[in-house]
């Protein structure tokens, strides 16, 4: 292969990657964007997490050692299991591969930052204080009851009254939008940031299984952001969604939180599995036995798995044939886990040397033997008539602990072992890896292994306490014991981490001899110059690489816009197409994170003023700091190689901006699918409450049409300006008259569509059709809100010359989402207005 | 400025990929949609139509995931993207999984009351 670079580098480049990538020092290490420092933060945080919902399950497991105990009461203990599920599952686990995500694909990439580094900032940090604000409520009290899904009726506000609940609706209900806001970098990331010459069948595992998690998080999350809110509108105002005497149904939550929770168990392991993907080969010294087949085995997961909801659902009085659907599909999905569990034991059988024995390779002999047991135990609960025997006893406990630390906490501590030298001068103790690795392991197994017969011999979850004369005290004193050997495991890697742990490279390059490119000479700017890639491990084919990366041969060596910098390349080839200028570090993200923040957690205790206030500086900074994006094409063409020259700007949809946008529209999109799906089912459910007998007829269709011909008239202004951006962008009046037109049409059609429901006399807390009705108004009304923000800043930006035919990146995300909205409100228009007219 | 480089859109090569799956999930979609609605609709017509529909349905999704097995270049070319040996290979293992999904799904209607609760 011929260099990119062949010849020398003039001196000083180096320097200036280093002055330009350096990590602000000090207090304003919180405006630091860049993916290692904020990726750190991240694990950081969710590591943190695990600790204290940790320290939980230990009082928990205390207090059940011995039957009628008195160590913590039974109001206190609802709290602690629903504390200690809901932390794991979305403080720890999701932000943790997340956060993995954020620090290591880039580097395996070879990528210089993720595509968005702001909004990862972002993500985080509202993260951060969202999930330490959130946690902290056990201490006063304040902590939800109702358990990690939170049934209705149960956390209605007849029988859960107080704030309780509610942070647990609007504090996870807004930390999962920071992990969609997540979601999308890594789409962005993984698909146009790739190193040149790395076409998709040369994208490490690890990478695959990142885009197959923030794709399911677009699909899965905003089913239970939907449930969320509707919970929450139920809880504050009476809209009856899930009282059942209103013509409302709980299992409707039931089924949007399990459309959610079952890929969200997916969603956690498909990552730790590319992690395991990643370090078998390395440990085992060969390359991934059927890469192929992973592939397909992690694609089939992730699709399967949005159709196993039911069966979570087994006892709630469905229909067996219903059940069996659910029950095949839940069996089936086992079959592609088994072809990745294969394709690793075959790897390590085919290592012409022995697979080597680290901390890190027990840790994967652990969780191979820990998560098959719990892929069996899951096939058992998978059929029906076993499941209603064990279903909400111990068995169910024992199940999921097998699979989620089996599938995902034994993989993370691999992990941490692994990739420690990246990011730490000193590696971790192999010595003491080994208690850690004997400790956790016995300790977990102990615990958790008799909780099955615990769960056969019937004792519920979610129980405070038991009587002494069950027979459970036994079982369930071992699982105490086992609790705290885990836990001293745990202390041990704490006492190792706080010993060894010092921010910078490590002693050794590439300590495990790897092949994939995070092992290359890294600094903060990432490799010096991105290599071409030509095959899967490129540091086993090409020897000479990490030479030749330092020394400058491969492609952007230096930093020639003088700005932060990457190669965008072709989303399948990866050819490279242009250099993407990235911001660097700024107070905005971090302000702005912070106040969204608040913004949730003050509605939470029902400070409507301040929240407000919150809430508007939140949008402001968000202003402010998109104000900088979109930097324009002044500087014009650079050679990142010889003889390759790259723009450095974009627009259209070749853009990541655009492709950030399309990814923002299908998340969009599924809230309102989800949404559509619940008003279909709450008419199968009540027809008697439908209009248009059991409440007043929809407005007459005049109204519909108008709402629509508006809408459409709004869509036909910004297709006309966009096709002709010069000409209307040449003068100021044009632009803002069309701007301002589209804006009114809008308002209109959501004026008009509004209006026609109160004229008719339908109230939203009358039955569950009149909540419908107008939660389909809600979210048209979200929609509205954000494109006024958005078109009155592309007015502003035009007005500032900071929007032009070819500087249009803030226009055309605004007519995007504007004609999704059109899109979304149409077929919102047929179903509320023509699905009465249909069954009438 | 010069054109980027141009490929065929991703688009293409995601449906293709997933093409199987897709009519494993619309085959779940519309077997659990039309048993729900004629399980709570009741009524003597549900318990007779029910199973037959359901193994039709069933026949057709299976009788489509055949036809994209068979015929992967054609439904390449339809779908505008680059008929690659590693599209092409995992393409042909996930309708082959999805295959299986739907059958094994299906056949429960042949085996099971229509409308009874097991409880
Ligand atoms: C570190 C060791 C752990 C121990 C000793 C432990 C122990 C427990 C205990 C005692 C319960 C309450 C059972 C009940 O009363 O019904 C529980 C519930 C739960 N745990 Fe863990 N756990 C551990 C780690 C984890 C991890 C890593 C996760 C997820 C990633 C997790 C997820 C859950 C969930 C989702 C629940 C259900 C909460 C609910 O019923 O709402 N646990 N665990
Ligand atoms: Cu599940």
């Amino acid at each position: 292969m011929e260099l990119p670079n062949p010849d020398p580098r003039p001196e000083g480049e180096v320097r200036e990657l280093e002055r330009i990538w350096a990590t602000p020092r000090g207090w304003r290490l919180v405006t630091a964007v860049n993916n290692t420092v904020i990726g750190l933060l991240y694990l950081g945080v969710a590591f943190l997490f695990f600790l204290m919902a940790g320290l939980l399950a230990v009082v928990m497991r205390t207090q059940l050692a011995l039957g009628d105990n008195r160590l913590v009461d039974q109001d206190l203990y609802n709290q602690m299991f629903t504390v200690h599920g809901t932390t794991m599952m979305f403080l720890f686990a999701v932000p943790a591969v997340e956060a993995l995500g954020v620090m290591l694909l880039p580097q395996m990439l070879a990528a210089r930052d993720l595509p968005f580094p702001r909004l990862s900032a972002f993500a985080i940090w509202a993260y951060v204080v969202g999930g330490l604000v959130f946690f902290s409520t056990i201490f006063y009290d304040l902590a939800p009851k109702g358990g990690w899904f939170m049934y209705p009726p149960l956390t209605l506000m007849e029988y859960s009254p107080g704030d309780n609940a509610d942070f647990w609706l609007l504090g996870i209900g807004f930390i999962e939008i920071s992990a969609i806001a997540g979601a999308v970098e890594i789409v962005v990331g993984a698909l146009r940031t790739r190193p040149p010459g790395m076409s998709l069948a040369k994208m490490p595992i690890f990478a695959w299984t990142m885009l197959i998690f923030a794709s399911m998080i677009m699909f899965a999350f905003p089913a239970v952001i939907l449930a969320t809110m509707m919970l929450e509108i139920e809880r504050a105002f009476g809209w009856p969604f899930f009282t059942a005497a209103l013509g409302g149904d709980p299992l409707l939550w039931q089924h949007l939180f399990w459309f959610f929770g079952h890929p969200e168990v997916y969603i956690i392991f498909l990552p730790a599995a590319g992690l395991v993907s990643m370090m078998i080969p390395t440990m085992a010294r060969t390359p991934l036995v059927g890469y192929h087949l992973i592939v397909v085995a992690l694609i089939g997961t992730g699709f399967f798995s949005f159709g196993l909801w039911v069966h979570h659902m087994f006892t709630t009085g469905i229909p067996a044939l219903s059940l069996a659907f659910f029950s095949a599909a839940s069996m089936a999905v086992a079959v592609p886990s088994g072809i990745q569990v294969f394709s690793w034991i075959a790897t390590i059988a085919a290592g012409r040397e022995r697979f080597r024995i680290t901390t890190a390779s027990l840790f994967i002999l652990g969780f191979l033997f820990i998560f098959t047991l719990g892929g069996l135990t899951g096939v058992m609960v998978a059929m029906v008539p076993f499941d209603y025997q064990v279903h909400d006893t111990y068995f169910v406990v024992a199940h999921f602990h097998y699979v989620l630390i089996g599938g995902f906490v034994f993989p993370l501590f691999a992990a941490i072992y692994y990739w420690m030298p990246l990011f730490s001068r000193r590696m971790l103790s192999e010595r003491l890896g080994r208690w850690v690795f004997w400790l956790i392991f016995i300790g977990f197994n102990v615990t958790f292994l008799p909780m099955h017969l615990t769960g056969l011999r019937g004792m519920p979850r979610r129980v405070w306490t038991y009587p002494g004369e069950m027979g459970w005290d036994t079982l369930n004193l071992i699982s105490t014991v086992g609790t705290y050997v885990l836990a001293a495991g745990v202390l041990v890697f704490l006492v190792d981490l706080a010993a060894k742990f010092r921010l910078g490279n490590g002693p050794q390059e590439n300590p495990w001899g790897a092949g994939t490119l995070e092992w290359l000479p890294n600094d903060v700017y990432s490799t010096r110059s991105i290599p071409h890639v030509t095959s899967r491990e490129p540091l086993w084919d090409r020897p000479s690489l990490p030479q030749e990366v330092r020394d400058g041969h491969h492609y952007l060596p230096n930093a020639p816009t003088g700005w932060r910098e990457t190669i965008v390349t072709s989303p399948i080839h990866a050819r490279p197409q242009y250099v993407i200028q990235m911001p660097g570090p700024g107070w905005p993200p971090f302000l702005a994170a912070v106040f969204t923040a608040a913004f949730f957690l003050l509605l939470t205790v029902k400070m409507v003023t301040i929240a407000t206030i919150c809430g508007v500086l939140a949008i402001a900074f968000i202003l402010v700091w998109a104000w900088g994006l979109d930097p324009g094409p002044s500087k014009g063409m650079i050679e990142i190689a010889k003889g390759v020259r790259l723009p450095t700007y974009m627009s259209g949809p070749t853009s990541h901006s655009w492709w950030a946008m399309v990814v923002l529209m299908f998340v969009a999109a599924s809230l309102y699918l989800a949404y559509v799906f619940s008003y279909l089912f709450l008419w199968v459910v009540s027809p008697e409450v439908w209009a248009p007998t059991g409440s007043p007829e929809p407005p007459p269709v005049s109204w519909p049409l108008g709402s629509a011909a508006l809408l459409l008239a709004g869509s036909g202004i910004l297709w006309l300006v966009g096709r002709r951006l010069g000409m209307f962008s040449a003068s100021r009046a044009a632009m803002s008259v069309a701007l301002l037109l589209s804006l009114v049409c809008l308002t209109g059609a959501f004026a008009l569509e509004l209006r026609g429901h109160l004229a008719t006399g339908l109230s939203p807390d009358g039955n569950a059709y009149g909540a419908m009705v107008y939660l389909g108004a809600v979210l048209f009304a979200q929609l509205v809100f954000a494109l006024l923000i958005m078109g009155l800043f592309a007015m502003a930006r035009h007005l500032a010359g900071k929007l032009d035919a070819v500087r249009r990146v803030t226009y055309d995300s605004y007519a995007l989402l504007y004609h999704y909205t059109v899109a979304q409100s149409l077929l919102g228009l047929g179903l509320i207005h023509g699905f009465p007219r249909l069954i009438g | 400025m010069n054109d980027p480089v141009r490929e065929p859109p991703i688009a293409g090569a995601i449906l293709f990929l997933l093409a199987g799956p897709i009519l494993w999930g619309g085959h779940l979609l519309a077997v659990y949609t039309f048993h729900a609605v004629a399980c709570a609709a009741g009524g003597p017509w549900a318990t007779a139509l029910v199973p037959g529909s359901i193994v039709l349905v069933t026949l057709a999704a299976a009788g489509a995931l055949l036809l994209t097995l068979s015929f992967p270049r054609k439904l390449a070319q339809v779908l505008r993207c680059a008929d690659q040996p590693f599209l092409i290979r995992a393409g042909r293992l996930l309708t082959v999984l999805s295959l299986t999904g739907v059958l094994w799904t299906g056949s429960g209607a042949l085996a099971l009351a229509p409308c009874a609760q097991f409880r």
